[in-house]
This record gives C-alpha cells, sequence and structure tokens, in this order.
C-alpha cells in the first residue's frame, strides 16, 4: 500500500517537472540573446558654475546623475543638443554636433544584460581625438563625458556628454 | 670667531628676528649685534639666502603645474564643501511629526491612493448620472434676476444663446502654455548608469576616470599629458 502510494507520488512529481525542465531548456538560450542592434541617444550639456542648481526639464532624464556629487561644483544645466543614433552590431555611427564635436559608436555586444559598446569623440576642431573608449554599462545606462571648456550663449561653462544606449539583450 | 654679542643670540633666536617673531626692545639689541658681529651678520644673510632659493624653487615648481590642475583641485575643493554643506543641512533637518506619519503610512499610501481614486470615479458616474443631460455647465452663469420668464416655455436654444463650449478653450491658448516638446523623447534611465571601463584612450592628453555608484564620468582634460608627478 506504501509503495503503491510512493510510486504515484513520484508519478505526480515528474509529471509537474518535467514541463518545467523543457521550458527551461527552452527559455536558457533566448535569455542569453546577444544584442544585434541598439538605440542610443548623445546628449550635448552645458554645466555652469552660476545659477539657482535648478535642472531643466528638457533634462529631467539626467536628474539623477546631475544631482550627484561628482556635479556639485555646477550651478545649473542647459540642454545644447541632442542627437538620435541606430546602431547595429561592430558598425560605427557617428553623431556630429553644432559645437564642433563628432562622437562616434559601435554596439561591440553584450555581456549579460550589459551592453558592450565603443565610443569614439573628437575635439570640436572635428579632428583631434580626445576620448576612445570601450566600456559595458547596464541597458539604458548613461556615460558622462566631460569634453573641456565651452562658450555657449556668451556663458563659459564645461561641455559634457550623455551617451545613453538601449538594446534588445 | 664669535664676540661676546654673538655669543648672546643663539640660533633659534635669531631665526626668530628673521622671521619677525622677536619683541621690539629684543630684536633692536640683536640689530645692534648684527651690524657689530660679521660672523653673527653672515649667519644672517645665509638665511635670507635659503629663502630666497627655496622660494624660486617653489616658484618654478608652481609654474610647472598647469592651470587645469588648479582648477581641478579647485573643483574637487568645491564638490567636498558643497557635499559638508549639503550633510550638513540634512543632518540639521530634523523630520517633523507629520512627516513622521506620513512615512510611517508609507506602505498605505498606493491602496489608499487607489481607493481615493475609485471613490471619486464612483462619484463623478453618479454626479453625472443625476444631473440632466442637456444641462451645461453655462446655464449655472445665467443670472436668473435679469429678464427671467419662469413662466415662459424654454425656447429652443438659437444659435446665439447657446453658450460656446469652446470658451474654456479660449482661456487657455494652445501653443503658449506648454512647452514645445524635444524632438527626440528621452529614454529611461537605470537606477545605476555604472560603467565599466574594459579600454580607455585620452588622445594623448590626461584624463580621468570617475566612478560614484550612480554615475561614471570621463573627464578629458583641456591640456597635454605631462610626466609630472602631479599628474591627478
Amino acid at each position: 500500500m506504501i509503495h503503491a502510494r510512493k510510486k504515484l507520488l513520484a508519478s505526480a512529481l515528474a509529471a509537474v517537472l518535467m514541463p518545467a525542465a523543457a521550458l527551461a531548456t527552452v527559455a536558457v538560450p533566448t535569455a542569453a540573446h546577444a544584442a544585434e542592434e541598439a538605440d542610443c541617444q548623445l546628449t550635448a550639456v552645458h554645466a555652469l558654475k552660476k545659477g539657482d542648481g535648478t535642472i531643466p526639464k528638457s533634462l529631467d532624464f539626467l536628474a539623477d546623475q546631475l544631482k550627484d556629487d561628482e556635479f556639485a561644483a555646477y550651478k545649473s544645466f542647459k540642454l545644447i543638443e541632442r542627437k538620435a543614433l541606430k546602431l547595429k552590431r561592430d558598425t560605427a555611427s557617428e553623431a556630429r554636433f553644432s559645437t564642433g564635436n563628432r562622437i562616434g559608436l559601435t554596439l561591440l555586444g553584450n555581456e549579460g544584460s550589459r551592453l558592450k559598446l565603443h565610443a569614439d569623440i573628437r575635439s570640436r576642431n572635428g579632428e583631434t581625438k580626445l576620448l576612445a573608449a570601450d566600456y559595458s554599462i547596464a541597458n539604458g545606462g548613461v556615460l558622462l563625458v566631460r569634453a573641456g571648456e565651452l562658450e555657449h550663449d556668451g556663458e563659459t561653462g564645461k561641455l559634457f556628454f550623455a551617451i545613453q544606449c538601449s538594446g534588445k539583450v | 670667531m664669535n664676540t661676546e654679542a654673538t655669543a648672546g643670540v643663539n640660533p633659534e633666536e635669531l631665526h626668530a628676528f628673521f622671521d619677525d617673531e622677536l619683541p621690539a626692545d629684543r630684536a633692536d639689541a640683536i640689530e645692534r649685534m648684527l651690524a657689530e658681529d660679521s660672523d653673527l651678520g653672515a649667519e644672517h644673510e645665509q638665511l635670507g639666502l635659503m629663502r630666497g632659493t627655496l622660494r624660486a624653487s617653489l616658484e618654478a615648481e608652481a609654474e610647472a603645474v598647469p592651470q587645469a590642475r588648479f582648477e581641478q583641485v579647485w573643483d574637487e575643493i568645491d564638490r567636498a564643501i558643497e557635499r559638508d554643506a549639503r550633510l550638513q543641512a540634512e543632518a540639521d533637518r530634523s523630520p517633523s511629526v507629520w512627516a513622521r506619519v506620513w512615512a510611517a503610512f508609507k506602505p498605505l499610501r498606493l491602496p489608499a491612493l487607489a481607493a481615493a481614486g475609485a471613490a471619486a470615479v464612483t462619484l463623478a458616474v453618479i454626479s453625472t448620472d443625476s444631473e440632466d443631460p442637456n444641462k451645461t455647465p453655462a446655464v449655472a452663469s445665467v443670472d436668473e434676476t435679469s429678464d427671467a420668464k419662469p413662466a415662459a416655455p424654454a425656447p429652443a436654444p438659437s444659435e446665439a444663446e447657446t453658450p460656446e463650449p469652446t470658451r474654456l478653450a479660449d482661456a487657455n491658448p494652445g501653443g503658449q502654455a506648454t512647452p514645445p516638446e524635444p524632438e527626440i523623447a528621452p529614454m529611461p534611465v537605470p537606477e545605476s548608469s555604472e560603467a565599466e571601463i574594459h579600454e580607455i584612450d585620452f588622445g594623448g592628453k590626461n584624463g580621468r576616470i570617475s566612478n560614484t555608484g550612480t554615475v561614471t564620468v570621463l573627464y578629458v582634460e583641456d591640456v597635454e599629458a605631462t610626466s609630472s608627478e602631479r599628474s591627478l
């Protein structure tokens, strides 16, 4: 009697676990999907040491970053320009800014849910290399780059580029 | 060879005299001794030479430090001051009773808001049902004391008498109140944007990577890279 009950329990357990195991086998390769494309936004921000500390609505999406201690020395921020880029894996795409800077981005792949990217920033004359970096970042994460001093609308401040990419990973 | 006067001045006192740290009467006495004693005078002169050499060397070193370095240092100091002031302000601000009560009810806020929303929708539905469907909000603004004829049958609303439903819209002319939408809608940013830098080249200039846990910032400096030990 006990033996029969054990057999019944084992059968029931197997019936429950088998579909789960099968599902896991199918699901795992899907989760490890490689990023082939990414949508990126590049934002040029003018950081000034004068102002009342408010972050304009146009830069709301960067508020957490701009309120970080790293930017405590700046009292106001202005959006200069925003560009969108569509990246394909291993293919460089470039955006040119009104400041003269050029930013090239390449999607190198992904590390789990993090995107691997290559960024290449040229100076305001468009020729001199300021920065070339390979990095990985959370999907949708923002990397900020300070690219020297800039006079814009009669005010002198620092030029920052925010690089943000999101892909299907 | 030290004279009697020299013997009366020890090196500490001579240094103090050199730095203008002696009382006036003692300083006068030493000044007289310096005039009389050539050895003491030479020793005093030596101190002057040493100070000149040291100052020149420090000035030369300071000249070698680029302006951007100073600015960077000041930025760091500014940041530290701001951070300290903010932390101090937060520490000074003790939460009020209401703030504490509000915090205590934090887990209940969402259900309460949902319930309030549902209640508001229900009330709105009930009040709409109880009203005359033909009644417009503008009727309330009609002055009932002027030329009101309640006994007369209600005339069919003519075009001239019908309140303009667009009047509310006129009070808020479009295009001025709402700011223009940015051409590119921003993407949501995850809580942590910490980047891991695998390889970096600052194009022959100085640069640094700062990671705060919330954000990663790459600083490209305005000056060419130097081999100075003071490079930050």
